[in-house]
């Protein structure tokens, strides 16, 4: 039984060829798929690289319906491991564009992820001079304004 | 002050409801659009419902709160109690009750009795009368808190007049608690447990120990069975990860104590007890129990012990081992009180509603 393939089209224009069924955990490209059948469909604003990235996640999600053995159908705990290296071996800028295509293209566990990856990494930041650094937030406070919220926030949790 | 290019919505929707409360409560001073969230009930509410529950160990002594950070994964587990409290020396800490991230303190200051509402991660809110317990009533959208609070012209409850009353932290209200229910008990102990919304106490009725609740939705008091353990008097209850309630029976004639747990409370089914884990019994010192705490998955409890003339003790039992650390005191010691150990869980839930939230009361 041959799988129904659709294009893809990156901003550089390059073509991936994907099976419908990976393409579909993309809401967005599940509702193009149905109302523009056999066209390729332009992603403008996601470059090859991350494009290639969003379709390697898409590949080991999609649910097999023939039930035919597929690497892809991996158990709940095997998937959780592998998202976590998934997005670990991401760098932040990328992680960063990878949430946007998410976002974008509304693929919710994607989001769910990427989300959770970038939440972490907050949490791990020891300051808020880390933090600024870390995503590039410019600091709108004056002196006196962070010590105020400096004296509420004395307490230890 | 944008984030790369993400839209704001998406950081704060997406991103920041997913950064445990006391992460987020550190990076409040990273830009202002960050801090006013701690503010917007919408945001807090999405962060209470989406954010993991990271919970931390609390114990109330001589007074004081103090955090105490346990590291089971050593034997014996190094120990650290360290301050925890808004409050100078002068102000005492009487008694301690917590529900989803909000602390309830009754504090004596100059022999006035206060009772304050604080969210360590966001401000406080305070009044005054005693307090009994704090729970919520679950509205569609968000959370209502209330106070229970009770009083009574002689110290028993089922002499003299006694009653309840109700506090709205969202609308900032008293009103009299009118359920006829009798309670039969002489005095209802100060140290209950909030779970799921509700509270429990420990009590001896004249018809024998029960499960004491006060259901914050309906306003009114249940009666609830306790597992069948032969001495009845030795429970102790607590609370594993805000998803259970737990009892610890424990006997000097046995040589083991046993862990039981009941992940739900109905009111129109008896409760269904299950037994837990069970750890060694010490034999070597008087037990003498206040208040405990479970790891289920460790199998380990941490009780407080405070038998007469000795010290003020943690113990960390588990099967086959056992180990205590002292509990340090700060300022004044007292005998009478006994520590109260509890986990709690930080988070941004905002007692009232905001523009009642610094509203002070006096007698």
């Amino acid at each position: 039984m041959s799988k129904k393939m659709i294009v893809l089209k990156s901003s550089e224009g390059v073509s991936f060829v994907v099976e419908e069924a990976v393409a579909r955990q993309s809401k967005i490209i599940s509702f193009l798929v149905e109302e523009f059948p056999d066209r390729e469909l332009p992603l403008t604003n996601m470059t090859s690289e991350i494009l290639r990235k969003t379709i390697e996640y898409c590949k080991k999600h999609v649910v097999e319906d023939d039930g035919g053995g597929d690497s892809s159908s991996s158990s709940s705990g095997d998937l959780k491991e592998w998202d976590v290296k998934f997005v670990a071996e991401i760098d932040q800028p990328r992680l960063m564009d990878l949430l946007m295509a998410a976002n974008y293209l509304d693929i919710p566990s994607l989001l769910d992820v990427t989300c959770q990856k970038v939440a972490d990494t907050i949490a791990a930041c020891n300051d808020e001079k880390e933090i600024r650094a870390t995503f590039n937030i410019e600091n709108d406070f004056t002196e006196e304004e962070v010590e105020a919220i400096r004296m509420e926030n004395q307490y230890p949790i | 002050m944008m984030m790369y290019d993400i839209p704001q919505d998406l950081i704060e929707e997406e991103i920041l409801s997913r950064v445990p409360a006391a992460s987020l409560k550190r990076l409040r001073s990273t830009c202002k659009r960050w801090n006013h969230l701690f503010k917007d009930q919408r945001f807090t509410e999405k962060h209470f419902r989406k954010a993991p529950k990271q919970s931390r160990i609390l114990i109330s002594n001589d007074y004081r709160i103090c955090s105490v950070k346990v590291n089971l994964n050593v034997a014996p587990p190094p120990i650290e109690f360290k301050d925890f409290h808004p409050c100078s020396q002068q102000v005492h800490v009487v008694e301690v009750f917590h529900c989803d991230g909000l602390l309830l303190w009754t504090i004596r200051n100059d022999n006035k009795y206060r009772l304050m509402v604080w969210n360590p991660c966001l401000g406080e809110t305070s009044f005054s009368t005693r307090s009994l317990a704090l729970g919520y009533q679950n509205n569609k959208s968000f959370r209502s808190y209330k106070i229970l609070s009770c009083w009574s012209t002689s110290y028993s409850l089922d002499q003299g007049d006694a009653g309840f009353e109700i506090y709205d932290l969202s609308s900032d209200s008293w009103r009299v608690l009118e359920d006829d229910f009798v309670l039969n008990c002489s005095t209802l102990p100060n140290r209950g447990v909030s779970f799921k919304g509700n509270a429990y106490w420990l009590v001896l009725e004249k018809t024998g120990y029960l499960l004491l609740g006060f259901d914050f939705t309906s306003d009114s008091f249940r009666r609830f069975c306790l597992p069948p353990v032969p001495n009845p008097r030795n429970l102790m209850l607590s609370v594993v990860r805000e998803e259970k309630l737990s009892l610890l029976n424990w006997s000097r004639h046995v040589s083991y104590m046993e862990v039981w747990v009941t992940h739900e409370i109905d009111d129109t089914q008896p409760v269904l007890w299950s037994k837990s884990f069970t750890v060694k019994n010490p034999n070597n010192f008087i037990p003498c129990f206040k208040s405990f705490l479970a790891d289920e998955e460790k199998k380990l409890v941490l009780v407080c012990n405070s038998a007469f003339r000795d010290s003020k003790k943690l113990y960390t039992i588990g099967e086959d081992n056992e180990y205590y650390t002292e509990i340090t005191s700060v300022g004044s010691k007292s005998k009478t009180l006994s520590p109260f150990i509890f986990s709690y869980v930080p988070s941004l839930q905002q007692g009232g509603s905001n523009e009642t939230n610094n509203t002070s009361r006096s007698n």
